[in-house]
């Protein structure tokens, strides 16, 4: 098992490595540099190239990213241009709302998602399964930020239930209640998908697991049916679980932009959006690696619980 | 020694299926005593796994049990409820299963497996103790280390030897052995079937085994039904089965196996098993049967006795010795079907 | 004497297993599983040899080595005095054909979504066998001749059960009229009545075409009955060869003695049982010395130590064991 958490980690950081060269070299061709944009239309050429070449940005790529990375390594993550900050504090509080939200579409996913689950394969034909057929189906059919949208004007604009935008009231206190009343709604919407897939994972891989010959055994031994449920069938059935959940983390993540978007919830994926469009480098740089990371980190964390629950890959 | 402890009476099992309904077992009786090693002989199709998930009760719906009693220890498990056939289950009648690969649970080690059986009220210590000195008992080195393996780190036979000590765990009057060694290499096969008949002796339990390897039955066998096409076609004692042979099927069989003289030829059956859906009338045999006659499919053909403790589904048994009446098509000819 | 139609010498064929980045940095050796380990044979014309063993032991691989399907890593595979080994594609084209092999598994090995007539039409145009007109007539006999009818050209083999679809396999092998027949496990998946259909069919067809034929199985039982020579194979070896008879009269492997008990018969005569302990090793692993020795009741120091080389310690009857030798000096 520690050989393969060796070969994983070492794959972690090829690919770190390949993300930021990714993102440089993606940044850097498309058109439009931040000096541009943060002088205006109106700048001279002349105003334009001083800015940047006091920004570093005039030196050759391979230049800057070595620059960079050398300065990654040390901790730091370079000064935003656009909000004059460095940018590890910047992207390091986004990220906390970021994480907020995922949290919150996490359980909203993970929970009721394995439950409905469960209970389809276990009763599979009947109403609760054939429900959970149809919520799958718009779960993963319906676009998030259209849904989201509609939740807004039905809970927010009409009903006046939750408010539809940003993390916490905007006069009062940022309270925890507060806080948890303005995550319902985005929580929910990011959790749409993630929702529908453990959902139908779930039930599927149960059903696999509960015509499986050692199921079959179990009931020959005279196990109780209940136990042939969930100490036999849904054992099996975690290790596909987690393996989907960890894919899904990955999809949070990204997912978290339109929903940020939509609902102003001032997380990394918002951040960003507006990184992007003002070039702002040194942010979108730090924030692709955060985010990269995440994801990376999470899908090692999934590999390794995936080899705790199976002992096949545990022991080779 | 003849105290009957299961008796199946005209059990019957449907499937059914987008074609039609398979009728898998047709009105199977049989009766098994105290200690027996008793084989269930057939090839695939003739019923003889149904028969067997019917009596533990592990047909898988849409399939059920039709009609029929499957009486053991003065209870009729087909109409037990299913708490009820629980607790049977394990203690009374366990069932061993062909494949031994995927019949242990992956993600569970051998000793959870095999405490699972165990009555809850026993302290785990004991329980320990017990696994081990099943283990031991199955012939497992080592028996200690291995409580902790998993199914992926055993071999095949070691998995069946560990499925053989989840079966007796509670020491089970009745052992159902389902082709417990075709997935095995050849020198474990025997291995592990000399394993079954020696802890039967121990445990004084009765044995059903399910084959199609005549050599085996010959060899270490009881009583005999031969199965086919959802029907017992002969029962017998397993000495008398061999020497006088009173179903065409069974002859058929006996002759298809290449035996010791080499120079006997193979006389194999020619055809192809029936539909399961859809048999027509009589004797289901009588496509492929070289004595069949007219009177074979004008009406269903009762199991009757040809001798003692001897039970033929054939009208022609008298003529069974002759040569037949028309020759079988020529060996490996027509494949008909 | 003729000189036999296929003659192996010095067969080696190994498999490697994965070998990563970790066990370099680790500096593991790269291990190998040594499925064929120096095998040498000979089959005449017009002789069955049959090639006996448990699962692993090299059977089926050493078959596929003969028909190039693997390539060996070392040693010859003489045909008609012709080494197959140095031969390039359009070399080896002209004895494909006249070495064909029918497999194991009836169901996967024929195509699905092919007509049955039009598998067996693409196997002759293949090989440029005939006119168009003398295929279709030539696909009809094949068809007859396994016992099928001439109606089943237009079905799909999903239409045919397992003992049916192995005649095909037979009619595709018989297709382009070969001289050598290597039969991998052809029973296996079969019913018995079935398997004693197909077993008188190859015989039959070994008659009427002459054929030579390589048998490879697990089953000792069906092997006699067709073969006139037998060679017991185990990790990779033959441990003990010789003609038929020979070889069920009077054994000298302990691991051909443990088959032969193993195998319960019908009217046999119950033989000793060699009781074979353990499980059979990998062949990744193997053992020093004799590889039979761990599990071989006779294992005495010698085995240890030194392999024992196949030789012939009775006339036309090859032994690799010590004690066996010791024995019949």
């Amino acid at each position: 098992m520690s050989r393969y958490i060796a070969q994983r980690l070492l794959w972690v950081v090829v690919v770190l490595l390949g993300v930021t060269v990714l993102t440089f070299v993606i940044m850097h061709l498309t058109p439009g540099d931040p000096a541009s944009i943060l002088l205006g239309p109106l700048a001279t050429p002349e105003e334009v190239a001083k800015l940047n070449q006091e920004l570093g940005l005039d030196r050759p790529l391979v230049t800057q990213y070595a620059f960079w990375l050398a300065h990654v390594v040390r901790g730091d993550l370079g000064r935003s241009i656009t909000l004059h900050r460095p940018v590890l504090g910047e992207v390091w509080l986004r990220f906390q709302a970021t994480l907020v939200l995922t949290a919150g579409a996490l359980l909203i996913a993970v929970g009721p998602g394995i439950l409905l689950g469960v209970l389809a394969a276990r009763w599979q034909g009947s109403l609760v399964d054939r429900f959970s057929i149809l919520l799958t189906a718009g779960g993963v059919s319906i676009p998030s930020f259209w849904y989201g949208m509609l939740l807004i004007i039905l809970f927010s604009l009409k009903l006046r239930l939750l408010p539809g935008t940003g993390m916490y009231a905007p006069a009062g206190q940022q309270t925890i209640p507060d806080l948890l009343v303005h995550l319902i709604l985005p929580a929910i919407t990011l959790a749409g998908l993630p929702a529908a897939v453990i959902t139908r994972v779930t039930r599927t891989s149960m059903l696999d697991a509960l015509r499986a010959d050692y199921v079959r055994t179990a009931r020959a031994k005279g196990v109780h049916e209940r136990d042939v449920a969930f100490r036999h069938a849904f054992r099996n059935t975690m290790v596909a679980i987690v393996t989907v959940v960890g894919l899904e983390l990955g999809f949070l993540l990204a997912g978290a932009v339109y929903v940020e978007y939509v609902f102003s919830w001032p997380g990394v994926g918002l951040m960003l959006v507006n990184a992007i469009l003002t070039r702002d480098f040194p942010l979108i740089q730090g924030g692709v690696l955060l985010v990269a990371t995440t994801y990376v980190m999470i899908n090692l964390l999934s590999d390794v619980c995936y080899a705790y629950l199976d002992p096949r890959i545990r022991f080779g | 020694m003849n105290e009957p402890i299961l008796t199946v009476d005209n059990l019957r099992v449907e499937i059914p299926t987008r074609r039609g309904v398979v009728h898998a077992v047709r009105g199977v009786s049989f009766t098994v005593n105290r200690g027996e090693t008793f084989a269930l002989v057939g090839e695939s199709g003739s019923g003889k796994t149904m028969t067997c998930r019917a009596i533990v009760g592990l047909i898988h719906p849409p399939g059920k049990i039709a009609g029929g009693s499957v009486v053991f220890q003065g209870q009729d498990l087909v109409r037990l409820p299913v708490r009820d056939l629980e607790r049977v289950r394990g203690s009374g009648v366990v069932m061993v299963f062909q494949d031994p690969m995927t019949a242990l649970n992956p993600v569970l080690t051998v000793e959870q497996q095999i405490t699972e059986t165990l009555s809850r009220g026993e302290p785990p210590l004991f329980q320990r103790d017990r696994a081990i000195e099943l283990l031991r008992q199955v012939g497992i080195p080592d028996p200690e280390r291995r409580l902790g393996s998993y199914a992926h780190q055993l071999s095949g036979g070691q998995r069946q030897r560990v499925m053989l000590a989840i079966a007796l765990a509670r020491q089970p009057a009745l052992l159902l052995a389902d082709e417990p060694t075709t997935a095995l290499d050849v020198t474990i096969q025997a291995q592990i079937l000399r394993l079954m008949l020696t802890l039967q002796k121990e445990f004084g339990m009765a044995l059903i085994l399910v084959t199609h390897d005549l050599g085996v039955v010959y060899q270490s066998v009881d009583r005999v039904a031969v199965m086919y096409a959802g029907q017992i076609v002969e029962l017998a004692a397993t000495a008398e089965l061999f020497a006088r042979p009173r179903h065409p099927y069974t002859i058929g069989l006996i002759g298809s196996v290449p035996s010791a003289d080499r120079n006997r030829l193979l006389t194999p059956i020619f055809g192809m098993p029936p539909d399961m859906i859809d048999f027509g009338r009589g004797c289901p045999f009588a496509p492929r049967c070289a004595w069949a006659t007219e009177e074979c499919v004008d009406r269903e053909i009762p199991l009757a006795a040809v001798g003692a403790e001897h039970w033929s589904r054939c009208i022609h048994v008298d003529r069974l010795d002759s040569a037949p009446p028309r020759p079988a098509a020529s060996p490996g000819g027509v494949s008909g079907g | 004497m003729a000189e036999p139609l296929l003659s192996v010498r010095n067969l080696v064929k190994h498999f490697p297993l994965p070998h990563g980045v970790i066990d370099a940095i680790l500096r593991r050796p790269p291990e190998r599983v040594r499925a064929v380990d120096d095998v040498s044979f000979t089959v005449e014309r017009g002789k069955t040899l049959g090639l006996v063993g448990e699962s692993g032991c090299g059977k089926s691989t050493l078959g596929r080595c003969i028909l190039r399907l693997y390539d060996a890593d070392a040693g010859e595979v003489r045909y008609d005095g012709v080494d197959l080994m140095g031969l390039d594609d359009a070399g080896l084209a002209p004895y494909r054909k006249r070495m064909q092999v029918v497999f194991q598994d009836p169901y996967s090995s024929l195509n699905p979504r092919q007509s049955v007539g039009k598998m067996l039409l693409e196997v002759l145009d293949v090989h440029g066998i005939g006119t168009a007109g003398e295929r279709h007539r030539r696909v009809i006999h094949l068809l007859t001749q396994v016992g099928l009818r001439p109606t089943d050209a237009q079905k799909y083999p999903g239409e045919f059960s397992g003992g049916q679809r192995q005649r095909l396999g037979i009619a595709r092998a018989l297709a382009v009229e070969p001289e050598l027949l290597i039969a991998d496990e052809p029973l296996s998946a079969l019913d018995v009545s079935i398997q004693a259909q197909i077993l008188q069919l190859l015989l039959d067809l070994r008659a009427s075409l002459g054929l030579t034929m390589i048998f490879i199985s697990h089953d000792l039982r069906v092997v006699r009955y067709l073969s006139d020579d037998v060679a017991v194979m185990y990790l990779g070896k033959i441990v003990e060869q010789a003609p038929t008879a020979d070889l069920f009269a009077r054994p000298q492997h302990p691991y051909t003695l443990a088959l032969l008990s193993a195998m319960p018969e019908v009217g046999g005569v119950s033989r000793e049982a060699i009781a074979v302990e353990g499980e059979p090793p990998s062949a990744v692993h193997v053992p020093p010395g004799c590889r039979f020795h761990p599990r071989c009741p006779w294992n005495v120091a010698r085995c240890v130590e030194e392999e024992p080389e196949l030789k012939e310690l009775l006339p036309r009857h090859a032994v690799a064991c010590h004690v066996a030798e010791d024995r019949l000096a």
